[in-house]
């Protein structure tokens, strides 16, 4: 039985080793036929390889062909800058075949001045992967030439990364040098204009310093025992001064509107009381003739506008006057008209109208225009340079308005212009804080020092302080000043700006920055220059104020009592003044009229610390940068920031801020060069403050006295 | 049918139940193959069917059973000979997301004649794991012993529900919780 069993066992297991045998060599034979068809796979697509081989290579002959044509230099660079492939006709035209360069790098053939900058151009494009750039640089052709290149270049990645480069590179040497030849002549040209105008300005100041002095003199000889005839001559030296000086600040005024350099200051305005005070002058002026002079204004005009007092004030000076000239008899009139309000502007129709001797039809075509003036009349021309009214309708025309005029011969003329304000909304007080003349200053402890080289200047300055009771002393240039500056502390320098020895720029600049004991005394630049780039220039050095020659009295008193209390003879007048300290409008007065109000000494308090905080934290923060550790910049930059906002300069918060943040994101080249820039508004502003601390204490000292 | 699944069953019967009941089962079916399997050939699933049929008449045990015990058989064989398949997995559920996935995918590529069944799994919470069989073949009852020791070798104590999904036994859902 168990042998029965086992030997079907056998029998089954043998078959069963048959039927494995027969599906090995079944799988045999098919992995047989397998390889087979791989191997004749494998036939066909080394078949395929090839005949798509030759087909790129013609395809590859093709670009060549079309490369070939090209008048540029056409190149493959590997990383290292070496070439691995070009163009003929490229190479040949700097005089090299293609088997002097190929397998060279680069150098070999750039301009030795240039192979450090060329380097750098690729190590950039290698370390900020770019994708593309462009650069000019100059290359050796084989006849030793200088040739200009300007290539482009990009970068073939893989993986992301750059394995070579491919550029178009290009001969711009004419280009170059054409582009050379025309900056050349442009800064030819521009430098003609700029000689002109600054021959123009030192001309005026040339005239105007003397002329000044003719003036101031003449003033102060009137205030003297003059005898009947003396006095006449005295009179007819003023008047013919004036005229003179009129003159020149018209070419003047010409020539700066002409070259666009004229600056529309954009203040509130009373236009009532401006048309006031010109009816009240002009009144005087026509006392004793037989001419009436009429003002009418729209009950309308009661609010602020936004405009240029002093442009307007030329604009009917210069109307008013030219009426009077030519009117014997009867009536000058002068009307301002609301044509339209609301509460963003209001537009105004101005007239100014006489009945003089009127204007034939031939010359109302040009009475506008430069240096023409009415041939037939002599009379016809304002001051004699014939510039009044082409200014005026100049001036009119910056305002948006336009000076257009209407007469008829022996009736009289009317000259009339629309100009829209910008309205304020501010509704016109009754009151006028009006600067009275009568009272007097209170005498400073400290003396001003008067920086001036002119002696006639010196003694007209010098007069005027004397009346006024104020200590003064002088310096005649600036190597002077510094000098007594560094001996003695002063309240306030006027300096004049051009000086013999040393001028007035490089005093003041001098003195805010060398050790002296006037590094915070405000400055008051004094200048016959009426350039507005130098008004700039003033301000940039750190200077104060700005007063322009000639000046008048009561100009001069304006900027003075800005510095020294003056105490005004109505008790009412002098509270007004004593209560309105007036921070320098760099500051923020809105945040320090809400933060401080009227307790001034814990303004003055907060202003102390802030010097002496921010010295420390400043000159931290420059040791960081001097030693390059952007954490710590940041954190004093963190630091120093809020304290600006506490004296009013929120504008230097924003900068700290801005640094701050550079120097979060580690960006060390932005946070330098953002600092360069910022640098000296931020050194000027501590100056400021300083000047401000200053004025503060003094006020509040005076105050209390 | 794989060989080797009847190379292995008949290895199982001669271990469990001796050679003269090995003999009596085959002698007793007609089998196409005469019953002289090879763990390389591929034979009619029919066979198999009448194999675990003459092995219940004969030894008195259920059908089910019989599976059950093949499939616990089975796996052991599995993990000796091919090791690889347990080396990528860390935990018993892991494993049986494996089969559809890995296992049985790369069983097709070996013998691409091989019926296989169908396994829908998904995890309930940290601790249960839902399995859905499927195949015309209706071995749930072998897939069962199958699962059994694998929970067994991945040594994770577990109760299991196993549960018809119809009435002709070729979808079944296996519920598997641990302890
Ligand atoms: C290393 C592990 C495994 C291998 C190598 C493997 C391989 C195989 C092979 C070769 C077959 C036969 C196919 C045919 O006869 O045509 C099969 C069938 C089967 N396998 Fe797996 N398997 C493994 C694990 C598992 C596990 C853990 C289960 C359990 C859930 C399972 C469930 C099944 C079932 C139920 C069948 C029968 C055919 C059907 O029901 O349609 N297998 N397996």
């Amino acid at each position: 039985m168990d042998s029965e069993i086992l030997l079907r066992k056998l029998r089954r297991e043998k078959e069963a080793r048959k039927q494995a045998e027969a599906i090995l060599e079944k799988k045999a034979l098919e992995l047989y036929q397998a390889n087979e068809d791989l191997r004749r796979l494998n036939e066909t697509l080394e078949g395929e390889i090839e005949l798509r081989t030759i087909k790129m290579l013609s395809s590859e002959q093709q670009y060549r062909d079309l490369v070939e044509t090209i008048d540029e230099v056409i190149y493959h660079a590997d990383r290292s800058g070496v070439f691995t492939f070009m163009n003929h006709n490229g190479p040949a035209r700097f005089g090299y075949s293609l088997d002097e360069m190929l397998g060279q790098a680069f150098e070999k053939f750039v301009h030795p001045d240039d192979v450090e900058k060329t380097k750098a151009f690729y190590a950039k494009m290698l370390k900020e992967n770019l994708d593309q750039s462009y650069f000019q640089f100059r290359i050796i052709s084989k006849n030793g030439q200088i040739r200009w290149i300007g290539q482009s270049v990009k970068s073939i990645k893989e993986k992301g990364e750059i394995i070579k480069f491919a550029a178009v590179a290009r001969d711009i040497t004419e280009r170059n040098q054409l582009m050379e030849d025309l900056r050349n002549a442009k800064e030819l040209a521009e430098n003609s204009q700029l000689a002109e105008k600054q021959f123009l300005a030192s001309m005026s100041h040339e005239i105007r310093t003397p002329l000044n002095a003719i003036i101031g003199m003449s003033h102060l000889l009137e205030d003297t025992n003059l005898n009947k005839d003396q006095n006449e001559y005295v009179e007819v030296l003023l008047n013919s001064s004036k005229i003179l000086h009129t003159l020149i600040s018209d070419v003047l005024d010409m020539s700066k509107i002409d070259s666009g350099n004229i600056e529309i200051q954009e203040k509130d305005l009373d236009l009532r009381a401006l048309l006031k005070n010109i009816e009240k002058t002009f009144a005087i002026k026509l006392e004793n003739q037989t001419i009436n002079m009429k003002l009418q204004i729209d009950e309308g005009i009661d609010t602020y506008l936004i405009g240029d007092e002093l442009l307007l004030n030329q604009i009917f000076f210069n109307l008013l006057g030219n009426a009077e000239k030519f009117t014997d008899e009867g009536s000058i009139s002068l009307r301002a008209k609301i044509l339209e309000s609301n509460d963003e502007f209001v537009k105004i129709h101005f007239e100014v109208k006489d009945t003089g001797i009127g204007i034939s039809k031939d010359n109302l075509n040009n009475i506008f225009e430069k240096f023409k003036q009415v041939s037939d009349d002599k009379k016809y021309s304002y001051g004699g340079t014939g510039l009044g009214l082409p200014i005026t309708k100049r001036i009119i025309t910056l305002m948006g308005g336009d000076l257009e005029v209407e007469s008829i011969e022996g009736l009289g003329s009317v000259f009339h212009f629309e100009i829209q304000f910008k309205n304020t909304g501010k509704a016109i007080s009754q009151k006028t804080n009006h600067i009275s003349n009568t009272g007097q200053f209170v005498i400073p402890e400290l003396a001003i020092l008067v920086v001036e080289d002119n002696p006639m200047n010196q003694k007209y300055i010098g007069r005027l302080l004397n009346k006024w009771k104020l200590p003064f002393e002088f310096a005649n240039h600036g190597k002077e000043a510094i000098e007594m500056c560094q001996a003695k502390q002063y309240a306030l320098i006027f300096m004049d700006l051009q000086m013999p020895i040393l001028d007035g720029f490089e005093a003041a600049l001098a003195l805010k920055t060398i050790q002296n004991k006037n590094s915070n005394t405000p400055i008051i630049a004094l200048t016959a220059s009426s350039l507005l780039s130098i008004k700039k220039q003033t301000k940039e050095i750190g200077m104060n104020d700005f007063l322009s020659k000639p000046f008048n009295p009561s100009q001069l008193k304006e900027v003075l009592v800005k510095y020294f209390p003056f105490k005004a003879q109505q008790d009412q007048n002098m509270e007004e003044f004593e209560a309105a300290f007036r921070f320098n409008k760099e500051l923020n007065e809105n945040y320090l009229a809400d933060n401080y109000g009227s307790d001034l000494s814990y303004a003055l308090d907060m202003f102390q610390t802030f010097i002496t905080s921010f010295s420390n934290d400043y000159a931290l923060f420059n040791e960081s940068i001097k030693n390059k550790d952007i954490k710590s910049c940041g954190m004093y930059a963190h630091k120093i920031k809020p304290i600006f906002t506490m004296v009013g300069l929120n504008k230097i918060t924003a900068h700290f801020d801005t640094l701050e943040s550079l120097s979060k994101n580690e960006n060390w080249e932005g946070f330098v060069s953002y600092f360069r820039k910022v640098e000296q508004e931020i050194v000027n502003c501590l100056a400021l403050i300083k000047v401000e601390t200053v004025r503060l204490e003094k006020f509040i000292s005076h105050q209390q006295a | 049918m794989k060989g080797i699944v009847f190379t292995e069953f008949l290895e199982m019967v001669e271990q469990e139940y001796g050679l003269e009941i090995a003999d009596h089962i085959l002698e007793n079916s007609q089998l196409e193959s005469q019953g002289a399997y090879t763990a390389v050939g591929t034979y009619s699933h029919d066979e198999m069917l009448q194999l675990i049929g003459n092995l219940s008449t004969k030894t008195a045990t259920d059908i089910p059973v019989l599976l059950k015990a093949f499939g616990r058989y089975l796996f052991d064989t599995f993990l000796s000979s091919y090791p690889s398949f347990f080396e990528r997995t860390n935990s018993a559920f892991e494993f049986l997301e494996s089969i559809e996935n890995h296992i049985h995918v790369e069983v097709r590529k070996l013998y691409a004649d091989a019926e296989l069944p169908k396994f829908t799994t998904q995890r309930v919470d940290d601790i249960g794991f839902e399995m859905i069989y499927s195949s015309e073949r209706k071995m749930a009852d072998f897939a069962e012993g199958l699962i059994e020791r694998t929970m067994d070798h991945y040594k994770t104590p577990y109760e299991m529900t196993k549960t018809p999904l119809n009435e002709d036994g070729t979808m079944v859902k296996f519920v598997i919780m641990k302890k």
